[in-house]
C-alpha cells in the first residue's frame, strides 16, 4: 500500500473522529489508532521491503553486522563525530562503529584495509545479523 | 498493539504467526541466514536475521533472541517446540528482561526437566507413576531394596538421561552389581552426572498423552488425550485423538486426574503429560511432562475446535482464562501423519533439497500445517519434518480412509519423503485393528 493512501486513511480517521480504523486487502492490513489530538499510531502488516544492499559487487568489501542491535556511527552519545566517513582510510582492526544490545556495547571493527566508500546505516538504526554496515574500497597496489 | 516474537522456525512459526494475526497482535519472526526465504519470514509483520545456519548460533542462542526482542520492542516471546522451548534459563532471562515468556514459569519448567524431580512432583500432585525408587538411589543396597519391593525386571536410568544413555535393564539380582556400575559410569561420561534412579521395567505399552492448559492460579482444563504409539526411535510418526483403545470411564478418569494434578501445580499455559498405558492392566504410568506446545497439538484442536496457541497467548499476555471444562466437547476422530524429508529405504536418511512439484490432497476435514511451498529449498541444517497432514472424520475407520486418499493424492518431489511409508502404515492390518504398541515398527520388522 502506498504512503499517500495511508495518509488519506489517517485524514479520514481524524475527520470522522474514529479511535480505530482497520482496512485490509489480500495481503496488507492497515491498522490506525488515533490517540487524542493528532498523535497517531500506524502499523502495516505484510509487504515488507527487504534491504537489497549487499555490497560485494564493484570490487567493494562489505563489513557486516555480527549481531542484532542498535548501530552507532557516533563516537560519543553527545557528539556527532563519526567513527568513519566516506573517503576515510581504514586498516583492518580499526573501529568503524558500535552495536548496542541489552545495554552492552560491542565495537564494530573493519575486517579489511581500504577506503570507506559508504556508510550504509545511520546513527541509532536497528541492524540485524549479517546486515551490511559499511562498504570499503580495497587498497590498490 | 502488543507484539510477539516467535523464537522458532518452520511450520510452528507459521502456525503461531497465523493465530497472532487472527488475534490482531503483531508478529516478529527471527531467522538464520539459511532461512532467508522461509515462509515464517515472509508472512510475519517483521523479521530479524539473528545468526548463521548453525542452531547454536541462531535459534538456540538466548542472547541473540533477547537482543532481537529488544530491538523489535516485542512484549512477549513464543518459543514454539524444540529449540529453547524447554530451557528454564531462557524463560528466566525473559522474566528478568521484563519480556513475557509464553509458557510456564522457569521454576516448574526446571522441575519437569529433571526426571527424578518431575516424578516426585507429579506423584505428590496425584498422577500415577511407574513403581520405583523415590528419587535418586545412592547405593547398590538401595537398588536391591527397591527391586525386592517392585520385583524384577527393573530398569536403571540416569537422572540427566536421554537417548538410552546410562540406561540398563536388569532381569535378576546376580547381574545387578555390574549393571549398576556400568549405568553410573555411562551416565557420568555422557552427562557429567552419575545420579541414577530405578523403575519397574514395562515391556509392552502404548504412548498416551493428555493435553492440558493451566490458568496459573490453580485451575487447569484438559483437551482429552492422544495416542502416539507409532514411533521410530522415540520419534512419533502418527498421532491420533482420542485414544481409541480407552474405555470412556478410563478416559474420563485419566484426563480429569491429570488436569486436577497439573492445576494444583499452578501451571500456566499448555502442557502435555505423557504416559505409558498398559492395556492388559488398564493402567497409566507417568513418563514425562512437556512444558510447551507439542507438534501433535493439531489433532486435539481438530476434535475440540479449540485453538491451543490462542489459549497459550491469552493466558500469558492477558491473564485471560474463560474456558470451562464442561464447555469442551469431543467431536469425531483425528489422525496426524508427520511428513519428513527422509528416505525410508535408506534408514530414513534426510533428503534436503528443492521442492519442484507440490500438491496436497485437501478436502473436507483435511488440515495441512506446513512451511513449504513450490520452489522451497529445504536447508540441511534443521529437523526434517516438512508437513503435518491431519484428517478429521466421525470415527477412526473413516479418518484412516480419509488419510489414505489424502496421502495418495499428495505430491512432493523430487526430494524423498515419508509419504509412501505413511500410506503403507495406513494399510497395515495391525494398525487398522489398532493392536499396536510403541515397539510396533521394530517388532513387526517394518524397520530395522
Amino acid at each position: 500500500m502506498d504512503v499517500e493512501k495511508i495518509r488519506e486513511l489517517i485524514k479520514l480517521a481524524k475527520e470522522e473522529d474514529l479511535k480505530v480504523l482497520r482496512v485490509g486487502d489480500m495481503d496488507t492490513e492497515v491498522h490506525i489508532e488515533t490517540k487524542g489530538s493528532g498523535d497517531t499510531v500506524v502499523t502495516e502488516h505484510g509487504g515488507k521491503d527487504k534491504s537489497s544492499a549487499d555490497g560485494g559487487h564493484n570490487g567493494l568489501h562489505t563489513v557486516k553486522a555480527a549481531q542484532v542491535g542498535t548501530f552507532y556511527t557516533h563516537k560519543e552519545e553527545n557528539s556527532t563525530e563519526n567513527f568513519v566517513e566516506a573517503g576515510d582510510k581504514v586498516a583492518s582492526g580499526d573501529q568503524i562503529g558500535m552495536i548496542e544490545a541489552m545495554k552492552v556495547f560491542n565495537d564494530v571493527l573493519a575486517d579489511a584495509d581500504g577506503v570507506v566508500e559508504e556508510v550504509l546505516v545511520g546513527n541509532g538504526e536497528t541492524v540485524e545479523y549479517d546486515q551490511p554496515l559499511v562498504t570499503l574500497r580495497p587498497k590498490e597496489d | 498493539m502488543k507484539k510477539v516474537l516467535i523464537a522458532n522456525r518452520g511450520e510452528i512459526a507459521v502456525r503461531i504467526v497465523r493465530t497472532l494475526r487472527e488475534m490482531g497482535l503483531g508478529s516478529v519472526a527471527v531467522y538464520s541466514t539459511a532461512d532467508r526465504d522461509s515462509l515464517h519470514v515472509t508472512i510475519a509483520d517483521e523479521a530479524i536475521c539473528i545468526g548463521p545456519p548453525k542452531s547454536t548460533d541462531s535459534y538456540l542462542d538466548i542472547e541473540r533472541m533477547l537482543q532481537a526482542a529488544e530491538v523489535s520492542g516485542a512484549d512477549a516471546i513464543h518459543p514454539g517446540y524444540g529449540f529453547l522451548s524447554e530451557t528454564p534459563e531462557f524463560a528466566r532471562r525473559c522474566e528478568e528482561a521484563g519480556i513475557i515468556f509464553v509458557g510456564p514459569d522457569s521454576a516448574i519448567m526446571k522441575k519437569m526437566g529433571d526426571k527424578a524431580e518431575a516424578r516426585r512432583t507429579v506423584k505428590a500432585a496425584g498422577i500415577p507413576v511407574i513403581p520405583g525408587s523415590e528419587g535418586v538411589v545412592e547405593s547398590i543396597d538401595e537398588v536391591k531394596e527397591v527391586a525386592a519391593d517392585i520385583g524384577f525386571p527393573i530398569v536403571i536410568k540416569a537422572v540427566s538421561g536421554g537417548g538410552g544413555k546410562g540406561m540398563r535393564f536388569v532381569h535378576d539380582e546376580q547381574s545387578l552389581g555390574k549393571q549398576y556400575k556400568d549405568a553410573r559410569k555411562e551416565a557420568k561420561n555422557a552427562f557429567g552426572d552419575d545420579r541414577i534412579y530405578v523403575e519397574k521395567y514395562i515391556p509392552k505399552a502404548r504412548h498416551i498423552e493428555v493435553q492440558i492448559v493451566g490458568d496459573s492460579k490453580g485451575d487447569a482444563v484438559h483437551l482429552f488425550e492422544r495416542d502416539c504409539s507409532i514411533q521410530r526411535n522415540n520419534q512419533k510418526l502418527i498421532e491420533e485423538a482420542p485414544a481409541a483403545v480407552l474405555a470412556d470411564a478410563t478416559r474420563a478418569d485419566i484426563t480429569e486426574r491429570t488436569a486436577a494434578a497439573i492445576g494444583r501445580l499452578e501451571y500456566a499455559g499448555a502442557g502435555t503429560v505423557e504416559y505409558l498405558y498398559v492395556e492388559e492392566e488398564d493402567a497409566f504410568y507417568f513418563m514425562e511432562m512437556n512444558t510447551r506446545v507439542q507438534v501433535e497439538h493439531t489433532i486435539s484442536e481438530m476434535i475440540t475446535g479449540i485453538d491451543i496457541i490462542r489459549l497459550q497467548l491469552e493466558v500469558a499476555l492477558f491473564g485471560q482464562f474463560d474456558i470451562r471444562q464442561e464447555d469442551i466437547e469431543m467431536k469425531g476422530f483425528a489422525i496426524e501423519c508427520r511428513i519428513n524429508a527422509e528416505n525410508p529405504a535408506k534408514n530414513f536418511m534426510p533428503s534436503p533439497g528443492s521442492i519442484d512439484r507440490l500438491h496436497f490432497g485437501l478436502g473436507n476435514g483435511v488440515r495441512v500445517d506446513t512451511h513449504v511451498f513450490r520452489g522451497y529449498q529445504i536447508p540441511p541444517d534443521y529437523d526434517s519434518m516438512i508437513a503435518k497432514i491431519i484428517a478429521h472424520a466421525p470415527d477412526r475407520e473413516k479418518a484412516i480412509r480419509k488419510m489414505r486418499h489424502v496421502l495418495g493424492e499428495t505430491v512432493i518431489s523430487p526430494i524423498d519423503t515419508t509419504l509412501d511409508f505413511q500410506h503403507y502404515l495406513m494399510n497395515h492390518p495391525k494398525y487398522m485393528d489398532n493392536t499396536v504398541d510403541i515397539k510396533f515398527l521394530e517388532n513387526n520388522e517394518i524397520i530395522e
